[in-house]
């Protein structure tokens, strides 16, 4: 009985994964998560990595990053850029990336973006983000299978089944502007709206608990950027006031992080209004223009150091 | 280690095979075979509650070997006074430390906002063990059955061990008596093929409950009930709906899951829920919703304080006492209580007419379709659970107030919002999925159970493929944790 029992299960099993590789191929265009097209741009920019090698500065983060330096402002300065943000990218994101992509870009600066929240995701968006966006290989395998989640195991599938039977890095050119975000090259995508922050609008009070897991992948990209002997400044973008206030526990965290290098807050070194940004967290692309240019400084600034 | 994780995936194959094929095959031959067995129940028991926080082992470990003991003390006094004594030591024991953990810092902060001191130095700030409300019960209703001698005091300690931890209901129920679960952990376990075929179709459908309709429908919830005062009326009464689902696809998916897990080892549990949504009153819900904790309030709190066969005043006092009780032992705030008292509000009509036992079968029995009549009377009944799911669910009785005050407006007829139409029709599809297959399924266990003589083997296979499709493609970003875990 039990030998019956164990067979049908096996049989069971083996029919349904069929089944599931099958379903999840066919529905996959139909499932935003899924897509490579899903916002963030990061197919475009992992795309544009080998017409980068040398930049001046590499950008990393999350949207705060991609979102936050523009090429164009620091081409004006004479800097040449390149932005590696992803969407909500968390420091686990953030190593594989540098281990994808360091010795190959061998940058001259880094600009680590350290938006707190990050700090307390799972990751699970971001590592669909990666496998839908980004060449499939053993390291994102690993992430995949290690995020233990079924989407992204389902993402995984399905990045596997457009990189090796579509062929779509070679045959897929992602739309420059995607739901309002246009995408510049050099990794920066630009918010094609006048909009500004409202001021009706709540914004939720958050305490920041680091996931000890993001901490050791921060400290480990901290590492392979110091073994390189890459010279790198952490930085914390704009947020509006109301947001920034709401992050209960913010002194802590930057604390925690000015541990690990050069930190500087940019909010205490620009105030911007609600008119520089146009959600909770993100800045417009006049608060760009504003806190790049402050951010040339400090760059030539310590430099030049 | 949650039901619907990876490690729980790994962990449940393991000691499947380990417990059937080197614990009750290999060392058959054993006379301490059962005790090795159980032994092991007790282990992994251990291991799987451990995987969130080890320390609170100790706890579950000192609640089961009081309790244990207390049974032996029972069996052996030799006056009914000093048997009773035992009993109550054990009851204020286990009461204590579940006091000392889930309630003490509530009160503490009730009392001195209430005399306008500070609580400086005086909140203890300790987590709740996961579980600690159930696994109390558990043991509580073994000292007491054996106080009334319906069950024997047992003196086989692993047996009782693996009574109070057995993992599949350790965590969030069903809250089991020892006069059904002891008993099987003191004989021999049967593997029968039907048994664990079915036990895997209910844990199919737990999952398909709790991933596909729970965890979805939390995604909307949460962010209504966290922006309530920004949201039109027919938003707030969509996110209620959709909670009413969230707590039931939550918690009975557990028990599903919880009740097919014992049974591929071979151990019956009891049923937790029965369809509730399809009652025709309250009465009714309550007898179908929580089984095992409403029976539980039942014999060992409502029939010792007289239950209805007391004067009128006193059948009031007993009402109110169990649904309060009941309220908090959910949690320590003062929303689980309201939501009590709005229970035993809408039932004391009933109770005191003597209709609250009008409806002891299943609706529409030996029919298709319902009547029009039990229609109207199901949606009532589902309209005032919503009402009393949107306290349960509020940060404080005041949100309750307001989410409620903010349904009664014109914007309840407008377009409610939706993150993109198709989740929503997504949801909405799944919710009607499981709705449709609990009413075709309700006179049997689980929405899985189907008759192998009026279902053919390609229409059940089908169906279990796309319940299991639906289960790890429609999947919600992030996985929710069990809303009964908290209590």
């Amino acid at each position: 009985m039990m030998k019956r029992f164990l067979l049908r299960l096996l049989f069971y099993v083996c029919v349904y994964v069929i089944l599931h590789v099958v379903v999840v191929c066919a529905v996959g265009p139909f499932v935003t998560f899924y897509r490579p097209e899903s916002g963030g741009h990061l197919f475009s920019r992992t795309k544009e990595i080998p017409n980068y090698k040398n930049p001046d500065v590499l950008f990393l983060g999350s949207s705060h990053a991609y979102r936050g330096f523009d090429p164009r402002v620091f081409d004006q300065a004479g800097i040449a850029s390149f932005n590696l943000g992803s969407s909500s990218q968390t420091p686990m994101q953030t190593e594989v990336l540098l281990k994808k992509y360091l010795d190959e870009i061998q940058p001259k600066f880094i600009v680590f973006d350290v938006f707190p929240i990050v700090f307390q995701l799972d990751g699970i968006e971001s590592t669909a983000d990666l496998i839908s966006c980004d060449h499939i290989d053993s390291s994102i395998c690993k992430m995949a299978f290690k995020s233990g989640n079924v989407k992204v195991i389902n993402t995984l599938i399905y990045g596997l089944y457009q990189e090796y039977v579509r062929d779509i890095r070679n045959t897929l050119n992602e739309r420059i502007i995607i739901d309002g975000d246009q995408y510049v090259p050099g990794g920066y995508v630009e918010r094609l709206t006048d909009s500004t922050l409202l001021d009706n609008g709540s914004i939720k009070v958050r305490t920041i608990n680091i996931l000890p897991e993001q901490l050791s992948a921060f400290g480990r990209c901290i590492q392979m950027i110091q073994d390189r002997g890459i010279p790198f400044l952490l930085v914390q973008a704009p947020l509006p006031q109301r947001t920034y206030h709401n992050l209960l526990n913010y002194n802590e965290f930057k604390n925690t992080i000015a541990t690990f290098g050069n930190y500087i807050d940019f909010n205490e070194v620009l105030q911007l209004d609600d008119s520089c940004f146009y959600d909770e967290d993100h800045l417009n692309q006049k608060g760009v223009e504003l806190y790049n240019h402050c951010l040339i400084e400090e760059f030539i600034r310590k430099v030049h150091k | 280690m949650l039901f619907n994780s990876i490690q729980f995936a790994i962990f449940l194959p393991i000691v499947f095979l380990l417990y059937w094929f080197v614990f009750d095959r290999f060392i058959s031959k054993s006379k301490h075979q059962l005790k090795l067995q159980n032994a092991f129940v007790v282990a992994a028991s251990y291991v799987f509650y451990g995987w969130w926080d080890w320390r609170f082992l100790l706890l579950i470990a000192f609640t089961s070997f009081c309790s244990w003991g207390s049974g032996l003390l029972i069996g052996k006094a030799e006056t009914k006074g000093k048997a009773k004594t035992w009993m109550w030591l054990n009851i204020v024991l286990n009461l204590g430390i579940l006091a000392l953990f889930k309630y003490y810092d509530f009160f503490v902060t009730e009392f001195a906002h209430l005399f306008h001191v500070s609580t400086e130095g005086l909140l203890l700030k300790v987590i709740l063990p996961v579980g600690i409300s159930f696994y109390t019960f558990q043991a509580l209703s073994y000292s007491i059955d054996v106080y009334r001698g319906k069950i024997a005091p047992t003196r086989d300690i692993v047996a009782f061990f693996a009574f109070i931890s057995f993992f599949p209901q350790l965590v969030a129920g069903p809250i089991e008596r020892a006069t059904n679960l002891l008993p099987q952990f003191l004989k021999k376990r049967e593997f029968r093929y039907d048994n664990a075929v079915d036990g895997m179709r209910q844990i199919l459908w737990g999952l398909f409950k709790k991933i596909v309709v729970a965890d979805n429908c939390a995604v909307y919830v949460d962010q209504v009930f966290s922006t309530y005062a920004e949201q039109s009326g027919s938003t707030l009464l969509m996110a209620a709906i959709f909670f009413t689902f969230q707590i039931y696809g939550d918690f009975s998916g557990y028990s599903d899951i919880a009740i097919g897990t014992a049974k591929l080892f071979g151990i019956k549990l009891m049923r937790n829920f029965n369809v509730p949504y399809f009652s025709r009153d309250i009465a009714e819900f309550w007898r179908r919703w929580h089984i095992s904790l409403t029976t539980w309030f039942r014999d060992y709190v409502y029939i010792p304080l007289g239950g209805s066969r007391v004067s009128k005043s006193k059948v009031v006092r007993n009402t109110f006492i169990i649904f309060l009780v009941s309220g908090f032992w959910h949690g320590a705030n003062w929303t689980f209580i309201a939501w009590g008292a709005y229970h035993a509000i809408l039932f004391l009509p009933l109770i005191l007419t003597g209709k609250n036992r009008k409806y002891t079968n299943q609706v529409a029995e030996g029919r298709f379709l319902p009547t029009l009549k039990e229609i109207g009377q199901m949606l009532l009944t589902f309209f005032l659970a919503v009402i009393g799911w949107i306290i349960f669910r509020s940060a404080t009785i005041s949100d309750s107030v307001h989410y409620i005050v903010g349904l009664c407006d014109a914007s309840l007829f407008s377009v409610p919002w939706m993150k993109t139409v198709n989740s929503f029709v997504l949801l909405v599809g799944s919710i009607l999925m499981m709705i449709v297959i609990e009413w075709l399924q309700r006179n049997n266990e689980h929405g899985l159970s189907l008759n192998k003589t009026l279902a053919r083997p390609l229409v059940r296979w089908g169906l279990y493929l796309l319940v299991t499709l639906m289960v790890f493609v429609l999947q919600s970003n992030k996985a929710v944790q069990f809303i009964y875990f908290q209590f």
